[in-house]
């Protein structure tokens, strides 16, 4: 009985070998609700214990698994091998970063920037726990909600030629994370926020090219959340010009 | 704050091409949109070029008339006709996606956003031509 | 050696491991608090809880109405000290997250909004839609940068606690990058590690839980609790054994078998579907024994039914339900039902400590599902998890800080030793080893499938002698494991390895605990002693270690004010 196998090209990366990333291929057996994750699974259990990848809830959830497949950033955990079959699938590490091995990119970047748009409550005074939650309505919670569903997957600085050209680019996912925030009706951090993303390699830096909104496997829409936050961002410099009194936060 | 000393394996750094706004779909379609900024550009020159003739006396506007009916000159603004509309195809359809409009806790879907600008366009279009041709 | 110096060492950064590392930083910004964690901080597990977080707030509860819930979902079995102060603590908690910044759903007028759940009698489960854990994981993880004093180590692995004159004084961790050891001392090391679940070949648990810390603290002498409780969560998608969260039955879902009937009318017709889950489980595996159940290229399975529930629901409280059953099963909640089946999901079982996380280990302490308080006893109600991670997260890391503030710098140079000596022996063992004849792949798969088949719903002598005797030679063949790869940058080999060692350790307390556990209590469900033994077993087993394998000693149960009792519904 034959069994049905696919053809997988994996890029690979050995520092301690070669100065230059190489491509290995591989077989392996195809069943018709196989993901890509599985299949390198497949061959780091059967076929060569070497090859180095991150991975960890398989359902979509972690952020971990983001990869080029096929030329297209994805998360390997939800991407289905009869996508491609009987096609090889090219798989590669996610585009724009630094290769530590293999499929594994340097994370490092992504991870200073998240820090530097202050992503938590920023408050001039705060309520004690003792009186209970700040209100917020349903309505209060859908203005920011989905900008709040990130996965840090980063397969929107993949997408993006900005953040390629230029890596001082804060990126789609930190931008969209720094509006989550200046949406929340619990926050009064916006002027500190927008003195971080109102700048060359913030907001400014986008030329919304929108691929970005189109990768994310969440629907967060990065590409929206800043051209939102340009247009705040103008009307409040414009305010401020023109209302140079009235306090604002 | 994250700590990590000097790694010690070097991290290949590809190189970022220059032609990357050729490289995809998505890619050359962006570059397309942006490209035909110029050409709005060039209408709006046109508009410029128009007020300038009119502000010169009737002889000026006529001489400029005929200029406009020049074949080459009409194919020439043919093209720009064709990118500006793009153009404006483009930005309805992002103006739709960065504009959320919403009734109480739903929001109207992009679709009918989008519809509802290319139907002012038309309705616009049909006033300016309506003036033109009866008066 | 780099050696890296710090008051407070947290090992795991999920749910507990944040939140006791931000206890820590507000109890004292003279403290240097390390988190170090094998994956970056947003890909721990927590990210992938679904249901909620209990909270005893609304004006028709209280502590010992959810107090009681809980003692009696444990069938007894948990230590009442402890719940007593857990549920007083956890509407502060809730509160506190919320504060950070968490999205929690609200009701129109504002107020954090309550859904149902398996085992509760009132609505306390606090949500965020069916995101619950990764909306908590991200909101203290993006608070948690915040302050300057936690400073992170990710991807490090921690390969041992490094003991120095009976007190914990450290970890051994090596950075992935280059797979050299680094020396981190501490005034106090908290384990929140998680849980073991990968054990297991069916299981909702991610791939990096592997119980490392659980493995950890038994090496270094520290006994593991109640490890033969494995909670099975009723509903998981065949196959992959994606949780389908208990909140789609809260929100009024159906179990259904191949008759179209809710079966569980017929085990726990008070509660049906919201019974707890160790019920529910042995209910569906009844249901699959009787012949009731629909067959499938992955096992038998009922179905999940949320139909009913209408679009809209769906939408608006299981979003995520629907997504995961459309992308990976093919199926659309909204109009089909969801095939599901028991799955390991959690482990009552974990490190012996106290109410403030100490273990009997000084300097060592533990919090979240990596730690057995004992809160959950013989089987957790759902929900009661992530209020847990912050309980005694915050309670961990508050005692932690304290003990550090009072702790004097102790010498760093026989700790250094130690580490350096780890190193030398992971060279040895893994990266320059002659060439051994197991793969890593092999003995994974193998001790998963021993401990599906002696450790599962239902439990018998044999199969969980068959079990301990399996994991045992495991354990030997462990020894002639060769890596494929020897690389030091980033090799994940090793790291699969380091796990896989830590997995039978943990393997064997489980089968071991079990097989000695002459009883039916909770989630441990023995055939061939199929009720419960209050005279000779309301006790917590304790693993220590031993060459020759576990020993299993009994530690009292405490009991204020709720007298054992049956266990009815």
């Amino acid at each position: 009985m034959s069994e049905e196998t696919i053809a997988m090209k994996v890029a690979r990366y050995r520092p301690e070998h070669a100065a230059e990333p190489y491509v290995d291929e591989y077989r392996v057996p195809y069943r018709e609700d196989m993901v890509v994750l599985d299949a390198l699974n497949q061959i780091k259990d059967e076929i060569d214990g070497s090859l180095a990848y991150r991975w960890s809830c398989r359902m979509g959830v972690c952020g971990s698994c983001g990869m080029m497949v096929n030329g297209k950033p994805r998360l390997t955990c939800s991407t289905f091998l009869r996508e491609f079959y009987p096609k090889p699938v090219v798989v590669e590490p996610l585009r724009h970063f630094p290769v530590i091995r293999d499929l594994v990119v340097d994370m490092t970047d992504f991870m200073e920037k998240l820090k530097e748009v202050k992503p938590w409550i920023i408050r001039k005074g705060e309520k004690p726990v003792e009186e209970g939650e700040y209100l917020q309505t349903p309505e209060e919670v859908d203005a920011y909600k989905q900008f709040s569903m990130c996965i840090n997957c980063m397969l929107c600085y993949s997408a993006c030629p900005v953040y390629g050209r230029d890596p001082e680019f804060l990126g789609p996912a930190v931008i969209a994370l720094g509006r989550r925030y200046n949406l929340d009706s619990r926050d009064q951090g916006q002027a500190e926020r927008r003195e971080v993303l109102g700048v060359d390699w913030g907001i400014w830096d986008c030329t919304f090219v929108g691929e970005c909104t189109v990768v994310c496997p969440k629907d967060v829409d990065p590409s929206a959340a800043i051209q939102r936050e340009k247009v705040a961002t103008t009307t409040e410099a414009m305010l401020s010009v023109m209302l140079p009194f009235k306090g604002r936060t | 704050m994250s700590k990590r000393e000097g790694a010690r394996y070097p991290a290949y750094v590809p190189e970022y091409p220059r032609s990357w706004w050729l490289q995809t779909g998505p890619y050359r379609r962006f570059a397309a949109r942006e490209i035909t900024s110029m050409f709005v550009a060039a209408f709006s020159g046109l508009l410029l070029l128009f007020l300038f003739a009119v502000s010169r006396g009737r002889e000026a506007y006529e001489g400029f008339l005929r200029w406009l009916k020049l074949p080459a000159v009409v194919a020439v603004f043919a093209v720009i006709l064709v990118a500006v509309l793009y153009h404006m195809a483009t930005w309805f359809r992002l103006t739709a996606h960065i504009q959320v409009v919403r009734l109480g806790r739903k929001v109207v879907p992009k679709s009918v956003v989008i519809a509802g600008l290319f139907g002012t366009w038309v309705l616009a279009s049909v006033i300016v031509a309506y003036f033109h041709i009866w008066f | 050696m780099q050696t890296f110096a710090h008051d407070i060492v947290i090992v795991g950064g999920g749910g507990a491991g944040l939140r006791a590392a931000i206890a820590a930083a507000e109890t004292s910004d003279a403290l240097s608090i390390a988190v170090v964690s094998k994956v970056y901080p947003m890909r721990s597990h927590t990210v992938s809880a679904e249901g909620g977080a209990a909270a005893a707030m609304g004006p028709d509860d209280s502590f010992d109405l959810h107090a009681f819930d809980t003692i009696r979902g444990s069938d007894f079995l948990a230590d009442q000290e402890a719940v007593e102060a857990f549920v007083a603590d956890c509407p502060s908690e809730i509160i506190q997250l919320e504060h950070w910044g968490c999205p929690w759903n609200r009701e129109p007028d504002g107020r954090i909004a309550v859904r149902t759940f398996g085992g509760m009698s009132v609505n306390r489960t606090v949500f965020a839609a069916d995101k619950t854990g990764f909306h908590m994981l991200h909101t203290l993880f993006q608070t948690s940068l915040k302050y300057e004093s936690i400073v992170r180590y990710d991807e490090f692995f921690v390969t041992k606690l490094l003991v120095e004159d009976g007190r914990c004084a450290g970890v051994a961790a090596i950075d992935l990058r280059d797979s050299e050891v680094r020396c981190i001392t501490a005034k106090a090391v908290i384990l929140c590690t998680g849980g073991a679940g990968r054990i297991f070949s069916f299981t909702t648990n991610g791939a990096i839980k592997t119980g490392d810390g659980m493995a950890l603290a038994y090496r270094a002498g520290v006994p593991l609790k109640d490890m033969e409780f494995v909670q099975y969560h009723p509903t998981g998608l065949p196959g992959t054994g994606i949780l389908m969260t208990e909140a789609s039955r809260g929100e009024g879902g159906y179990l259904t078998n191949r008759e179209g009937k809710r079966f569980l009318e017929e085990y726990i017709p008070s509660k049906m579907e919201l019974g707890p889950r160790d019920i529910l489980s042995r209910a569906i595996m009844q249901e699959i024994e009787k012949g009731r159940a629909f067959d499938g290229p992955y096992g038998q399975y009922v179905h999940l039914d949320v139909s009913h529930l209408g679009e809209k629901l769906i939408d608006e409280k299981l979003p995520f339900v629907r997504e995961l059953a459309r992308n990976f099963v093919g199926i659309d909640p909204v109009h089909e039902p969801i095939p599901v089946r028991p799955v390991v999901h959690y482990m009552m079982g974990g490190i012996d400590t106290d109410l403030a996380g100490r273990t009997r280990l000084p300097g060592l302490y533990a919090a979240g599902e990596a730690a057995c308080v004992s809160m959950n006893g013989a089987n957790r109600l759902g929900s009661n998890s992530l209020s847990e991670c912050l309980v005694f997260g915050a309670r961990s890391g508050r005692q932690a800080a304290e003990d550090a503030l009072g702790a004097s710098q102790t010498d760093e140079r026989p700790v250094e030793k130690l580490a350096q000596a780890e190193q030398a022996r992971l060279v040895a063992t893994y990266l320059e080893k002659e060439r051994g004849r197991e793969r890593i792949s092999a003995i994974r798969r193998e001790l998963q499938a021993a401990m599906e088949r002696g450790a599962g719903v239902f439990r018998t002598e044999e199969s969980l002698k068959q079990a301990v005797e399996e994991v045992r030679e495991l354990r030997e063949r462990y020894r002639d494991v060769s890596l494929d790869d020897r690389d030091r940058a980033f090799n994940t080999e090793l790291v699969a390895a380091l796990e896989l060692e830590n997995m039978l350790d943990v393997a064997e307390t489980v089968v071991r605990s079990g097989l000695e556990r002459l009883e039916s209590r909770g989630s441990h469900t023995r055939r061939d002693h199929p009720d419960r033994d209050d005279e000779r077993f309301l006790k917590h087993s304790l693993a220590f270690t031993t060459p020759e394998g576990p020993r299993i000693e009994y530690g009292d149960v405490s009991i204020t004010r709720w007298p054992p009792a049956e266990r009815k519904y």
